[in-house]
């Protein structure tokens, strides 16, 4: 799992929908890539990112990204630490986890699994509507 | 050069169906023969070796029925045709692009210095058991990516993305094909098939991102940036109950008339796709793709059929869909 894919992900739960994100990242064992520095794919990437997600892991890897503003984007060096960040960090090993309903989402071999169990999509809903 | 192969395709259709039924026999010779080098290697008591080619030969099976109704219905050859002018509905309106290719496994020689079909050779038989192997949907995909390249190229996607990726074949291509230039992810509900997507691209030096969910669940965030959708459905034709099976039968078992997964993603195109973006979809004609493509009118989609086979006893489409 990339970085990159880490910021695009989100609980699965009916609940969390809209709260389900950043997932907090645990890692247990990552791998670096090695792609080449692809500006213009960062500059279109820039705009769909959660920031919130980006620092959250930049932190976890000691990565200073420093102050994002809109300018940033036109910041040579922020743009490659970014694309390093979102495109050669790979998590292999590790989990994720819901902030909204504390879920855990395991990622093994770089491959998050992020299925439900049946009686899991509305689980914590469900209790409210049997009430009705 | 395009041109003329649209030219001719057309007219390749009407062949197709003026010896429908003398294909439908071929057809089944190919399936006992298939069965034949099947059941060699495969003791009737090991089921699953059996499965690899159940999209297959669920599709065989089914068409084996409509040779006996035929055989029943229509003693006149032109009854006959006229049920085959039906379903020539759907690719007749599609005019010049309903390209039908010969028949062929591999792809032929490498013209335009595009890239030839991932390797596939870390995979075996024993990978094959628990995903599905690529067979003629699959090479029909791919041909049909590739001639589709220029708008491919045109459309400089970022973001794209395969739905049930399984083998990674296709998704693999697509990557190979864009020169790697973008952010390639796939999905399958099935781990195994996650797990062989990842080696499929690292086989063949793709950098692909590989979730295990259903569809884009859980990578909610992707919704609305998509510009390049692939998905090539279980289409076989199956009682509902064997959709849930999971396994190796998520890669075929498609419900009533093939539709019952396909139809759950069509309502969600429209969010899951970018302004500019496309969805590939394969479709057999047990599919009625002529009602596939009135639903995506419905959310405002063009369509073109990019690529059309007849392969054994399927009549296999691909689709495009796209707003603009």
């Amino acid at each position: 799992m990339k970085i990159l894919t880490h910021n695009m992900m989100a609980c699965t739960k009916r609940q969390c929908v809209g709260r389900g994100f950043p997932l907090l990242l645990e890692v247990k064992d990552v791998s670096k890539l090695e792609q080449e520095f692809n500006v213009e794919f960062t500059k279109n990437i820039f705009p769909k990112l959660d920031w919130k997600g980006i620092t959250m892991v930049a932190a976890q890897f000691n990565l200073n990204l420093g102050p994002i503003t809109e300018k940033s984007i036109e910041d040579e060096e922020f743009l490659k630490n970014l694309y390093n960040l979102l495109c050669n960090v790979k998590v292999m090993t590790g989990q994720l986890t819901c902030p909204n309903c504390q879920r855990v989402y395991p990622i093994d071999q770089g491959i998050p699994n992020m299925l439900l169990k049946e009686d899991e999509i509305y689980q914590d809903i469900q209790p409210e509507q049997q009430q009705q | 050069m395009l041109y003329s192969i649209c030219q001719s395709s057309s007219s390749s259709i009407e062949y197709d169906s003026s010896f429908k039924l003398n294909s439908k026999i071929n057809g089944t010779q190919g399936f006992s023969s298939e069965q034949g080098t099947n059941g060699v290697t495969a003791p009737i008591s090991h089921d699953k070796s059996s499965d690899r080619d159940f999209k297959k030969k669920k599709m065989l099976f089914k068409h084996l029925g409509n040779i006996n109704f035929n055989c029943q219905s229509s003693s006149s050859s032109s009854s006959s045709s006229s049920k085959i002018n039906g379903t020539q509905g759907f690719s007749g309106e599609q005019g010049s692009n309903g390209v039908a290719a010969p028949i062929r496994r591999r792809m032929s020689g490498n013209s335009n210095d595009l890239p030839n079909e991932p390797n596939m050779s870390h995979l075996g038989s024993k990978d094959y058991q628990n995903v599905y192997e690529p067979a003629q949907d699959s090479f029909l995909f791919i041909d049909a990516l590739k001639k589709d390249v220029e708008y491919l190229k045109g459309l400089r996607p970022l973001v794209a993305v395969e739905i049930g990726s399984g083998s990674g074949f296709v998704i693999s291509y697509l990557s190979m094909l864009l020169n790697n230039d973008g952010y390639f992810l796939s999905t399958d509900i099935n781990p195994i098939a996650a797990m062989t997507s990842t080696r499929t691209a690292t086989h063949n030096n793709v950098r692909l991102d590989v979730v295990n969910t259903s569809f884009l669940s859980g990578i909610d965030r992707l919704l609305g940036n998509v510009d390049v959708l692939l998905f090539n459905p279980p289409y076989v034709p199956t009682p509902s109950e064997e959709i849930e099976q999971g396994g190796i039968a998520a890669s075929w078992a498609g419900g009533i008339d093939g539709r019952e997964v396909i139809d759950k993603l069509l309502p969600q195109i429209s969010n899951i796709l970018s302004e500019k973006g496309c969805f590939y979809i394969v479709l057999v004609e047990e599919n009625k793709p002529a009602e596939v493509v009135a639903i995506m009118k419905k959310y405002n989609f063009k369509h073109k059929v990019v690529g059309y086979r007849q392969a054994f006893n399927e009549k296999l489409y691909i689709v495009k869909f796209y707003r603009s």
